[in-house]
Parts: C-alpha cells; sequence; structure tokens
C-alpha cells in the first residue's frame, strides 16, 4: 500500500510525537513522554496491515533519525541454532545494530560500543571450528561495515578472525576464554576510545554482578555459550547494553537539544525469540531503568493477551496526542512499560477513499461490497484495490461479485489466501474444511477425501493454525473468521480439482459429504444448509416450512432460517440473478404449496442472497425480507409478535452488512454490543 | 499579549527565516531547541555588539568631544588639545579663516600639558591653569562677530597666552574655548562647564584649575546673563570690548572704556573743534543691543539738548540680530544729513552699519552738491577701526562724500602703530603678535586683537600676582584671581599700584564703578587719516580736569 487507511493516527501523531520528529516534513516536535517514553505493541490478525504501518513508519524515518526494523520471526535458522556462538536473539540485536547506526542526514552516526562490544564477546568461537568461526566473521564483519566502524575497503574489516586468532597464544584448543578476550581487546584497541571502553567494561561487570566481574565479557561470551538460561541472561545483558548505549549516547546535550529519539521497528514479536527480546527490553525498564528507544512492536494475536496484564491497550482515536494520557503504572512489571493497540478494521470511509482514489472510479457499490467481503481488513482491501486499479473495467460490469476479481492473472481470491495462510499444503486443507461447520464435520471431510495418512492430520494441524494464527476461540463454524472463511469457500467454489485428489474435492462431492454427514448426526438443520449449498432449493425450503409450524418457536425458526440460508452458494455464474428474481416473486418464479411455502420460498432465496459474502444487500432486497417476515408473522401460530419485531431488525441490520442478533444462537449474542453486532457476517 | 504579538511574532518569523530553514536546508534537519537558543544568544550578542559599536556613533552629535548641539550649533567648552573642534555639527574643524589658530591653540595646551605631566626634567616641571576663550565661534556677517573679528580675537588671547607661557612665571596657561553661539544666546553650556571646571577652595599641587573667562565680547543681554552665571558662581569674567554701562555683574570686568566715558571723549573733542555745530543723530532701532541702546541713551544725555537731537534723527535697522525689517536702510538718514546740512552726526549703531551710511551720503544728491569743504563728521564709539571702513573703496566713497570718522575708542592702531601716543606695552604687544599670531599692521587696527590680550594679561598678571603670596607650588583659586583683580589699582599721580600694563595702555580698577577701568586712555580716532596727523593726548576715563589720572 502506498498509503496507510486508517492508521492515520499512528504515522502523523502517535510516533512523530514519541520520536519528535514529523513523519514528513523537517519539523521536530515536543517529545510526548520524554524521560519514559511507552513501548508500542500493534496486534491484529493476519492481514490487519501491522507490517505496513511498521514499513510505513521506517520508510519515513530512514536516515532522518536511527531507525532499524527488524522482523523477529525470519531469524530462527534450524542450522545457525545449532552453532554455539549465534541465536536469533543475537541476530535481531545484529540487525537492530546495523539499522540504527545506518548513516543520519545532519547528525553523527550513532554509536553502540557496549552492545558492539558484547556482540564481539559473544561471536568468540571455540579454536578450529570453522562453523563458528565463519558466523563470527560475517557477523563482525557487518557490524564493521554497516556501523560504519570500517570503511567499505577497509581490508580489516573482512580479517577479523585471522587478526584475532594471530593475538592468541597457542594453547588449549577447546578453551574459549582467550578467544573471547582476544575479541574485545581487538574491538576495543581498534574501534572504541578508552573512555569507552571503560563504560562497556564497568557496564558488563554491573550486569554480572560480584563473583563474575572480574572478567565480565569473558564471563558473558562462556554464559552465552553455555545455552539454556544462561544464554538468556547473556541475551538480556546484550539488550540491556542497547538501551544503556541509547541511554548514553541521548544525553547531556542530544538530550538538551531535544534531538530526535531512536526508533526500533520489532515485527512479529509473537514469535519465540521476538517475543523474549521484547520482554528483555521490558523487564529492563521495569528494573527504573529509563532509555530513549521508541520501541513499536507488531504482533499477531490479541492486544489484551499479548501485552500482558499490566499494558494500557487503547484504541487508535485514545492514541491521539502523543498518548498523552499514559503514565507507566506503578506495578514494576514488564508489561506496565506496554501501550497495546489492537488495529482495527477499516471502516467504511477508509474503504471509499482507497477504492475511489483510482481512476476512473469503479462503480459505486463496490466499496459496500468489498466491505462485505474482507470485513475491513486491510490486505484484502489493498489487494481488490490493486486489482480493480489493474483492470478497472472488470469491476465495472454490473453482476460481477469480488469475487471475479483478477490480480496479475490470479483470482484476487487466491493471492488473497496465500497471504492469509502462506503454507500451501494447510492452504488445501482449509480450502477443504472451510465449508465445515464445526470439527465432526471436518474430520467427515478428511475421511472422505484425505486418504494418505499424512494428510489425516490436517485437521488438527488446520485447527492448531486457526487458533494460533487466527485466534479462534469458537468451535463452529470451523473456520471462524468470516473475511477468511470467504476466501476459502470461494476457493473452493472457484478452483477445478487437482488431479492428484483422490476422490475429487468438487463442490457437490463436498457438500453431499457434509449433508449426509449432518443427515446422520441428527443435525436436520446442518443438512438443509449444505443441501442448500448444493443448490436443490426446493428441499431446503421444504425443510424450512415444515419446521415454521409448532413446536418450533419463532425465535428458533429464524435462526434455523439464517442457519440455513447462510449456506455458501452454488458454483453458478447465474446464481445471483435466479436468486434475485425468485426473490421479487417474479413470474413463473413461485413454488408449489401453500401461502406459507410460497413465502418462506421467496424469503430463503432473498435471505440466500443477502447473507452472501461475495455480494452487499441493497434496500430492495432488504425490503423483501422485512415484506417476507412481516407476512409470516400473521401465519405463526406463537411467534407473530417475534417474526414482526424480526422483520424490522432483519431489515436494518443486513443494510448495515450486519448479522442480525437473533438469527445467532444465544450464546453468541454476548450481553452487549458484542461479537455479533461488531462482525458483519 | 499585543506586546508579545506584535514583539515575539516577528522575531519568531525572522529568526525562523534566518536560522532555521537555512540550517534546515544545508543540514538536512531542523535544528533543535538547544541549537535555536544558542543561535538566538549569538543573535543577542551580535545584535548587542553591533548595537554598542553604532549606537554611540549614531547618537554622537556631530559635534566634537565636549561640545553639545543646540539650534544647529556646536556650543560648550572645547579643550582643543587632541582633536580640532567644530563648532558646527558636521563641519571639520573650526572656520578655515581661523582654524590654524585653533591649531596653535591646541598645540599650546598640549605643551603646557606635557609640561606638566610629562616633564622631560623634574625640576621644569611646570603646573598650569586654566583660562576659558568664550566668543561666538561661528561667524556671520549677520551676527555678533565676523569671522575676522574672530580671528583678530583669538590671536590676541592667543598671543596673550604665549607671552604668559614663555614669562619665567612658573605657571602656565591652558586656553579652553567656548563657543556662545552666533548672537551668544547659547552661552549656557559653555558657562556650565566653565564653572565646573574650578578647582576646590584650595587648589593643590596637580591640579589645574579654571581660574577665569575672558571674551564675551557683545553689550548684548545674553553677555549680562552669562556673566552673572559666572559670576554666581564666583569665577571672574574678563570682557576684552564690552562698553554698555548697563551691563554689570559682581565678577566681571571690563578691559574697554563704558559708553559714556566714549562719550565724554567725543564731548572733549568737540570743545576744541566744534564745527559748525549742525548735529544730526542716526541709530540703530534694535532695543535688544544693549550697546546701542546705551550709546544712544548716553549720546542723547550728552548731546540731546545742544545739538537738538530729539528732533535731528533718524533710525534704521541694524545688520547685527534676527531679521526685523530690511536691515541697514540708511536711505532716509543720508537724506536727513545732507538736507539739514548736518557736519556733526552721532552715530549710534554697529561697525559694520557705518560703511552703508558713508554711501549712502555719498550718493544723495543733496550732499554731492554740496559746496562746502568742511568735512561731514560721523562721531562713533567703538573698539578701533572696523576694517570694513578703511577698504580703498569705502575710503574713496568717503573722501568722495567729504565724510570722516571720528571713533572715541580704547585703541588707536593707526597712531599706535606709527609710534605716536603708543603705551609703553604696545610694542612688545605687536612683536609678539606678529611672531606668534602672524598679525600685523592694519589687522591690529580693528582693537579686538588688543583688547583681548589685555583682557587675557588681566587674568595672568592677577595669577601671577596672586602666587606671589600663596605657597610655593600651590596655585590661585578663582577668588584668588578675582581678589587680586579687584586691587589692581591705578593711584592717583599715575601710580601704578598692581595696575595692568595692557598694550592698550595702563589701568586699573576701583570698586563701586562697575569694574569699569580706571586710567584708561580713551583716544578720538580720526579715518580717513589727513596727512601729518599728529593725535592730540587722549582722553582717560576718571581724569581730573588738570588731566592727572585718577582725578
Amino acid at each position: 500500500m502506498s498509503r496507510l487507511y486508517g492508521r492515520d493516527v499512528l504515522l502523523d501523531d502517535l510516533v512523530p510525537r514519541l520520536v519528535g520528529l514529523d513523519a514528513n516534513e523537517p519539523k521536530l516536535l515536543r517529545q510526548a513522554h520524554p524521560d519514559d517514553p511507552p513501548a508500542l505493541l500493534l496486534t491484529g490478525p493476519h492481514g490487519s496491515g501491522r507490517t505496513a504501518v511498521l514499513d510505513a513508519l521506517a520508510r519515513a524515518y530512514q536516515a532522518r533519525l536511527p531507525v532499524a526494523e527488524v522482523n523477529c520471526a525470519d531469524g530462527g535458522d534450524a542450522t545457525a541454532a545449532m552453532v554455539a556462538n549465534t541465536s536469533p536473539v543475537v541476530d535481531i540485536l545484529t540487525d537492530a545494530a546495523c539499522g540504527l547506526c545506518a548513516p543520519i542526514t545532519g547528525r553523527k552516526r550513532l554509536r553502540l560500543p557496549r552492545l558492539w562490544t558484547g556482540l564481539a564477546a559473544v561471536s568468540a568461537w571455540t579454536r578450529g571450528d570453522a562453523r563458528e568461526q565463519g558466523v563470527a566473521q560475517a557477523r563482525m564483519q557487518r557490524l564493521l561495515t554497516e556501523c560504519g566502524l570500517a570503511d567499505d575497503g577497509d581490508p580489516r574489516a573482512g580479517s577479523w578472525a585471522q587478526d584475532v586468532g594471530a593475538l592468541v597464544a597457542l594453547g588449549d584448543r577447546s578453551d574459549l576464554a582467550p578467544i573471547a578476550d582476544a575479541c574485545v581487546r581487538l574491538f576495543s584497541d581498534r574501534y572504541l576510545h578508552r573512555r569507552q571502553a571503560r563504560d562497556v567494561q564497568s557496564f558488563y561487570a554491573s550486569r554480572l554482578g560480584p563473583g563474575r566481574d572480574a572478567e565480565p565479557l569473558a564471563e558473558l561470551c562462556r554464559a552465552f555459550h553455555l545455552g539454556d538460561d544462561l544464554r538468556e541472561e547473556s541475551e538480556a545483558s546484550l539488550a540491556a547494553a542497547l538501551l544503556e548505549d541509547l541511554r548514553a549516547h541521548y544525553s547531556g546535550w542530544t538530550h538538551f537539544n531535544q534531538t530526535p529519539r531512536p526508533l526500533l521497528l520489532l515485527d512479529d514479536v509473537h514469535s519465540g525469540h521476538g517475543s523474549r527480546l521484547f520482554g528483555q527490553f521490558l523487564a529492563h525498564r521495569a528494573q527504573g531503568a529509563r532509555d530513549p528507544l521508541v520501541l513499536v512492536a507488531a504482533a499477531r494475536g490479541d492486544a489484551r493477551h499479548r501485552a500482558g496484564p499490566d499494558a494500557a491497550v487503547r484504541t487508535l482515536a485514545q492514541l491521539a496526542g502523543g498518548a498523552s494520557g499514559w503514565r507507566r503504572p506503578e506495578t514494576g512489571t514488564p508489561s506496565a512499560g506496554v501501550v497495546a493497540l489492537e488495529l482495527p478494521p477499516l471502516d467504511r470511509g477508509d474503504i471509499v477513499a482507497m477504492l475511489m482514489a483510482g481512476d476512473p472510479p469503479p462503480r459505486p457499490e463496490l466499496p459496500r461490497a468489498v466491505r462485505r467481503f474482507t470485513q475491513g481488513s486491510p490486505l484484502g482491501c489493498g489487494l481488490v484495490r490493486d486489482a480493480v486499479a489493474a483492470d478497472p473495467r472488470a469491476a465495472d460490469l454490473p453482476g460481477h461479485d469480488v469475487g471475479t476479481l483478477r490480480l496479475a492473472g490470479q483470482p484476487v481470491t487466491r493471492r488473497i489466501a496465500a497471504r492469509l495462510v502462506p503454507d500451501a499444503e494447510l492452504r488445501r486443507g482449509l480450502v477443504l474444511f472451510s465449508v465445515a461447520q464445526d470439527d465432526g464435520a471436518a474430520h467427515a471431510l478428511a475421511d472422505t477425501f484425505l486418504t494418505s495418512d499424512a494428510q489425516q492430520a490436517a485437521v488438527a494441524a488446520a485447527r492448531i493454525h486457526l487458533r494460533t494464527e487466527h485466534g479462534a476461540a469458537a468451535d463452529r463454524p470451523f473456520v471462524a473468521d468470516p473475511f477468511l472463511r470467504a476466501v476459502l469457500v470461494h476457493e473452493l467454489r472457484r478452483r477445478s480439482p487437482a488431479p492428484t485428489e483422490d476422490p475429487p474435492q468438487t463442490w457437490d462431492a463436498v457438500h453431499a459429504t457434509l449433508r449426509d454427514h449432518h443427515a446422520g448426526a441428527g443435525d436436520p438443520v446442518a443438512a438443509l444448509h449444505h443441501t442448500l449449498a448444493l443448490g436443490d432449493a426446493d428441499e431446503a425450503v421444504r425443510g424450512l416450512t415444515d419446521l415454521f409450524a409448532p413446536p418450533t418457536t419463532a425465535e428458533e425458526w429464524l435462526r434455523h432460517l439464517w442457519h440455513v440460508a447462510s449456506a455458501p452458494h452454488p458454483p453458478r455464474p447465474e446464481w445471483a440473478e435466479e436468486c434475485r428474481r425468485i426473490a421479487r416473486g417474479a413470474p413463473g418464479t413461485e413454488s408449489a404449496g401453500d401461502y406459507v411455502r410460497r413465502c418462506v420460498h421467496r424469503l430463503t432465496h432473498a435471505v440466500w442472497l443477502a447473507a452472501d459474502p461475495l455480494t452487499a444487500p441493497d434496500g430492495t432486497l432488504c425490503g423483501r425480507i422485512k415484506w417476507e417476515l412481516e407476512q409470516l408473522s400473521g401465519r405463526h401460530v406463537t411467534g407473530a409478535g417475534t417474526l414482526f419485531d424480526a422483520a424490522q431488525e432483519w431489515h436494518d441490520e443486513l443494510r448495515e452488512l450486519r448479522t442480525p442478533p437473533s438469527a445467532l444462537p444465544a450464546q453468541d449474542r454476548g450481553p452487549g454490543p458484542g461479537r455479533s453486532h461488531g462482525e458483519s457476517h | 499579549m499585543r506586546v508579545i504579538d506584535v514583539l515575539v511574532r516577528p522575531a519568531l518569523w525572522l529568526g525562523r527565516t534566518v536560522f532555521v530553514r537555512p540550517f534546515t536546508r544545508l543540514r538536512g534537519r531542523p535544528p533543535g531547541p538547544a541549537e535555536k537558543g544558542l543561535a538566538g544568544l549569538v543573535a543577542l550578542a551580535l545584535v548587542i555588539t553591533a548595537a554598542a559599536l553604532t549606537v554611540p556613533v549614531l547618537t554622537k552629535g556631530d559635534c566634537s568631544h565636549g561640545l553639545e548641539e543646540r539650534q544647529g550649533e556646536c556650543v560648550g567648552l572645547v579643550d582643543a588639545t587632541y582633536r580640532t573642534p567644530s563648532f558646527k555639527p558636521g563641519a571639520h574643524g573650526p572656520d578655515p579663516r581661523f582654524a590654524p589658530l585653533v591649531a596653535l591653540v591646541a598645540k599650546e595646551n598640549q605643551r603646557v600639558r606635557d609640561a606638566w605631566e610629562h616633564p622631560g626634567d623634574e625640576d621644569r616641571r611646570k603646573p598650569y591653569v586654566k583660562v576659558a576663550l568664550l566668543l561666538p565661534f561661528n561667524p556671520s556677517d549677520s551676527g555678533a562677530m565676523t569671522a575676522e573679528l574672530i580671528q583678530h580675537s583669538l590671536a590676541g588671547a592667543y598671543a596673550a597666552q604665549r607671552a604668559a607661557n614663555t614669562a619665567q612665571t612658573g605657571v602656565n596657561f591652558e586656553m579652553l574655548l567656548g563657543n556662545l553661539g552666533t548672537d551668544l544666546s547659547l552661552w549656557r553650556p559653555a558657562v556650565d562647564r566653565a564653572t565646573a571646571m574650578t578647582g576646590p577652595q584650595k587648589p593643590k599641587e596637580g591640579d589645574a584649575p579654571l581660574v577665569g573667562v575672558m571674551g564675551l565680547p557683545n553689550s548684548v543681554q545674553a553677555t549680562e546673563d552669562a556673566a552673572r552665571a559666572l559670576s554666581d558662581a564666583g569665577v571672574p569674567a574678563v570682557s576684552g570690548v564690552l562698553s554698555s554701562t548697563d551691563i554689570a555683574a559682581d565678577t566681571l570686568f571690563k578691559v574697554a572704556p563704558n559708553n559714556r566715558n566714549s562719550v565724554d571723549a567725543l564731548e572733549r573733542y568737540l570743545a576744541k573743534n566744534p564745527g559748525r555745530g549742525h548735529g544730526y543723530l542716526v541709530w540703530d532701532s534694535r532695543a535688544k543691543d544693549k550697546y546701542v541702546t546705551n550709546t544712544k541713551k548716553e549720546l542723547l544725555k550728552t548731546f540731546g539738548r545742544k545739538y537738538q537731537l530729539g528732533i535731528r534723527q533718524n533710525s534704521y535697522v541694524g545688520t547685527m540680530g534676527p531679521y526685523e525689517g530690511a536691515p541697514h536702510a540708511v536711505a532716509a538718514a543720508a537724506e536727513g544729513i545732507c538736507r539739514t546740512d548736518s557736519d556733526t552726526v552721532f552715530l549710534a549703531g554697529r561697525d559694520w552699519d557705518l560703511p552703508y551710511l558713508v554711501q549712502a551720503i555719498a550718493n544723495d544728491p543733496e550732499c554731492r552738491s554740496r559746496t562746502t569743504k568742511d568735512p561731514i563728521r560721523i562721531l562713533r564709539v567703538s573698539t578701533g577701526l572696523t576694517s570694513r571702513l578703511t577698504t580703498p573703496e569705502s575710503r574713496r566713497h568717503m573722501e568722495q562724500a567729504g565724510v570722516v570718522t571720528l571713533n572715541a575708542a580704547p585703541t588707536d592702531g593707526p597712531s599706535w602703530r606709527a609710534g605716536q601716543n603708543a603705551p609703553g606695552q604696545f610694542g612688545p604687544f605687536a612683536a609678539v603678535m606678529e611672531k606668534e599670531a602672524g598679525l600685523k599692521g592694519a589687522a591690529l587696527d580693528d582693537g579686538y586683537a588688543i583688547m583681548h590680550y589685555d583682557a587675557f594679561r588681566v587674568l595672568s598678571q592677577a595669577v601671577d600676582d596672586a602666587r606671589k603670596e600663596l605657597a610655593a607650588r600651590r596655585l590661585p583659586s578663582e577668588q584668588d584671581v578675582t581678589n587680586v583683580i579687584r586691587n589692581m589699582r591705578m593711584l592717583p599721580g599715575d601710580t601704578c599700584q598692581g595696575c595692568v600694563r595692557g598694550a592698550s595702555g595702563d589701568f586699573g580698577y576701583t570698586a563701586g564703578n562697575g569694574n569699569w577701568p580706571v586710567c584708561k586712555a580713551v583716544p578720538v580716532v580720526e579715518f580717513p587719516r589727513p596727512k601729518g596727523y599728529r593725535p592730540p593726548k587722549p582722553y582717560r576715563t576718571d581724569q581730573a580736569a588738570n588731566g592727572s589720572c585718577p582725578g
């Protein structure tokens, strides 16, 4: 995305005020929270635009202040983990150091003597271990060149390992300490002033405490190489070294002059080492240490869950004015220093601005349809926007739904699916399970369509993925996230079965399997859902008509109606038009049967069309639904009032692209304007 | 709030334009508040430095140090030691006609100072006192003094200073120049500075007190005011040419005889040379000029009845002073003189109006057709022969019209230079004038150099006499000088008891006569001078009928 929609507050207000520099203009701002900036944690599901925010921040401040953007999920290379002198956290810190020390216009480069020396120390290798030596050489070369310690052509950067080796006397091959000592000595002599070297020594000595502070850097290296908790302690020292270096650099004149503060952007801190490093930064601050680093982290998931118990969870609007209301709680826990923000879906205005910026502007109902389909997901909106921009005429054809858009030769839903679920194997499984109502149904699908052993675990893998990556809490439906489900269902509908599939996963086969599964499990309504998905509307209408009579209450019947009619539509291009004609009661579309049957026939088709995520219901359709429900209210034995009230409610809610509360099971409605209201279906 | 809006906002705008934007463009980043503060301090320092450098230059008037600007003139008292003073704003140095003399005074003053402060030899160390010469230093043809008169006055004073400093008296004189303004009305700054320079009651060694002032040339009210201010401060003032009896102050001493004396001299002359007895009075109508009003009063008192001056008279507007009608319109007076066939014309007017009257008489048809050989005598009282009258053209006019002037004056330059009736000190005076000031011959005839020389002599002689009675190396105060001057006596029988031995003759002072000189000679100077003329013995002030002085 070239522009951030719906996240203006972050880029225009909060982060500029925290660092003290306007994002666009060369204009200093009064720094918010000058002594203790909060760590900002952005959370959200897949495709909520976390990385886009971090990228935009990095772009805005590149070369204007020390800024580093590190993706914490990138590290963790399995082979690297087996080398004793490196770890993902150290890699992240190296990346951060290189980013922060990049040249800045009009200022001297940042110097991080404590972190540099610490990284040089932990990079020490066991003599004779070529892999360790290679890792150390690569890291030091990178640090030296990218932090501006050595010029590009400086031969000394390329000969670090040899230079260290030349300093060490021949001795015990397995001893690490001489190498570590030589690394530190060489680095200090070459690149640090005497005073800086002394500060570095005293810093690490104070970290280690009495008894271990004689050779603090050798001890740091030894602890790192021993692994486990000792390694974590060393990593915490390195993290603290970064903050301490920044504190030292941003004191005195720099502080007095309100030099814009450094910005560290950590993406994907939900990953193991990412969250460890983030926690180590926070723990250092929780101990009372203060530093100028503006830390912006992004994590997948829920804000409250990710940020910890004492974090301040805010909305975007509450962060305007530089989170001026925030004060560190006096609890002293690491999470107290966090301001967490759940990135909200894009709202109506953002989507309109996004789509209508194109030239020529697409047909006016497109933003509404896109909002309906993507649920405001920035990823979905962005890809749809790109697709519209790529082929404006395709989007301009009336009657075409969002699912038909193509981008770079691929259907846009496929690209969205690939972005939301990058793992192809997992995605194949999820596409199959997307139409399942629950775990049982998914298992039934797996039993039928996935025959090899490896695929048997697909349901569990899919469930785990949905839980961890998409934060799915509810079991029904199997894919709870409406946008993900809509994308996956459309993929199932759109694609042609792969020749390797046995039996082929066709639309009809999948839904027939599920219909039979639910019918066998004694859930006739769920069976009707899949019957409708198969395109057998008459059967579904008949079932619903039968349920209209007692003992089913009107409330139950409404829920059944919604459950059945929210079935995905079959892969027939003329479906929507047909559905619309029947709902309108066009001549020749009337079904046989009594008045109630005919009403239910029209109503079912109307709701089916309205519940389809690929199109947005218009006023006429909503009016039809209202009218039909009003008609039925006079025919119901016990629930005339319920149906009459529902007529207005369904009209209004569907008009606003929301699921009517009375259409959902009681436990999903929540106490107030909770999920069901906030989340449109 | 409004003041902040008015002052602070433009300052911030200026700061942004001058510092922030160029800084941002040059460094690629905006300056921080500390850098802005530093820039502000530097700017403030620059502004203050610039102000400190320019404000004195701007506020410094165009006047020299010690002078202040008033009504387009630089007035006050200046010590011409260090730099050449300019008496007009923006001018470089004084009027070129007497600038060399000012430079000479400055040089002499420097020498006097050096003799005290940096003597080559401790034994030759010589203390000095200050004397202020108060004159209008901006010449004007319609003002009190022309450049020529200023030059002559300054030359006389300077010659006296040199004479006093070269005499082995043990004390030197520094002469300060005080500008009184063209019409003398701006006397206050000079007088204030002069009174401030007087030393303590008992000056010690090392002081250089101001012991007196001299100059104050014209008989106008401003002169009396200045003299009274000086008198209040106890500073003796010696005026060289003042002659109006109306002007008096306790410590104002005059060197010239007053108009009463001069008119007496004229009366004595007319008694011996009665002529045909037809009188006529021509008078300057400027009421503020005390010289002319006082002269007219004295002339009327003495000759009014005898010559019927109450009816035989004409007035005109004198040249000197502000505009009060067309100046020197004397044709009517000339016509009156010629019609009445007067041969004894009394003129109560300034020197520079005289040539106009002569010319008017020469041009008058009645007088042209005059057949009698008797000359028309114009009788005046003055300081000497004005040079405007002695030009060949003027002389031709007078001879053509048969006009002679008879000046009752304290000096008779032409005769004295010819050695006729010359006072004892005139010779040395003429020598020192020529040597020091380069003035000789007819330049001395207007009397200003002689009279200012004598005025300085009064002060220098008083200082010398006062020192004789004081302890060694102690300098006299202005009171000492005043007391000595009061007791410069001419005792009966021409006995000089501490009298002033001036270039214009010996004279003294006595109590009760308004500090006018006693036994001062008042010759009546005739011009054009007849061939083979021998002047009679001059009248002396306070002379007894038998000729002894004082009587």
